[in-house]
């Protein structure tokens, strides 16, 4: 699928879909054991000291640091724990009427153009105004984001 | 070209590569370009030639940063540019969570998840 979709041949929408469907069907509780397991086991592993450097280097300067991410929140938040981010912007579940995950994404989706929109909204929404904003991340060459940032 | 305090990179674009190289060996910049201009490997050296002449930086690397960090040190540089720099995670979430819980869906326990035709990648063609 990230192969697909990086070749152009998958819409971001099939892309979102696809990966918030492997969520279905259960609740956050019951996906929770697994989802720390999945933490422990191969996400910690892969932050490596230099990111948690550079975050702790502007939280301590006391800059708003915020995880913005295609992935969806279940699985992005506890990333953003572990590097002691309080706030994420993530792609969010729909949730069904027995409060397990539908399958499906809800809202805006975090990426692409999205990810530009919610990065404004959740600005908007706490008065902050983004005067200047430093991207770090894997997607160094996301320039929708990049031409949001210099604006 | 060369009134630059900097010297770090150059580029020229042109159909010619002769002309390209004729042009670009005059230049007196860390890293030249033909018909591109970001193009920064991390496998050389990357380094100015004007200002920072004596203060070359390697970038390095290697898959495991702790390693990338070992063979800075033991060269003894005191500026090291890592390709893992800016990342805050090695690997995308997504596609390793998949892949995480594929390999619990064969195991039993009440955590194993659906080996459905939902895993199947869709087909749609992009917009």
């Amino acid at each position: 699928m990230d192969t697909a979709y990086r070749a152009g041949t998958v819409s971001a929408q099939a892309f979102s879909e696809f990966y918030v469907s492997t969520l279905a069907d259960r609740s956050a509780e019951e996906w929770e054991p697994l989802r720390q397991a999945f933490v422990h086991d191969v996400i910690a592993p892969r932050i490596p000291r230099a990111a948690r450097r550079l975050v702790r280097s502007h939280l301590v300067a006391g800059d708003l640091v915020v995880l913005t991410t295609a992935t969806n929140r279940f699985i992005a938040e506890p990333t953003a724990a572990r590097l002691s981010i309080k706030n994420v912007i993530a792609t969010e579940c729909e949730l069904d009427a027995f409060g397990r995950f539908s399958g499906r994404p809800s809202g805006t989706l975090n990426m692409r153009e999205g990810k530009v929109t919610r990065l404004h909204d959740w600005l908007a929404e706490r008065g902050a105004g983004a005067r200047r904003l430093r991207q770090h991340g894997l997607q160094r060459f996301d320039q929708r984001l990049a031409a949001f940032c210099v604006r | 070209m060369n009134d630059t305090r900097y010297g770090l990179t150059a580029g020229v674009y042109t159909k010619d590569e002769a002309k390209a190289r004729e042009l670009l060996a005059r230049v007196n910049a860390g890293s030249v370009y033909w018909n591109c201009c970001d193009r920064v490997s991390p496998r050389l050296p990357w380094s100015g030639m004007a200002i920072r002449r004596r203060s070359h930086a390697l970038r390095v690397w290697h898959p495991d940063l702790h390693a990338a960090e070992g063979v800075a040190s033991s060269l003894g540089l005191k500026l090291a540019l890592f390709d893992l720099d800016y990342t805050l995670l090695v690997g995308d979430s997504d596609a390793l969570w998949c892949e995480f819980c594929s390999s619990k869906a064969f195991s039993t326990g009440k955590n194993s998840v659906h080996a459905t035709p939902r895993w199947t990648p869709p087909t749609a063609p992009a917009p």
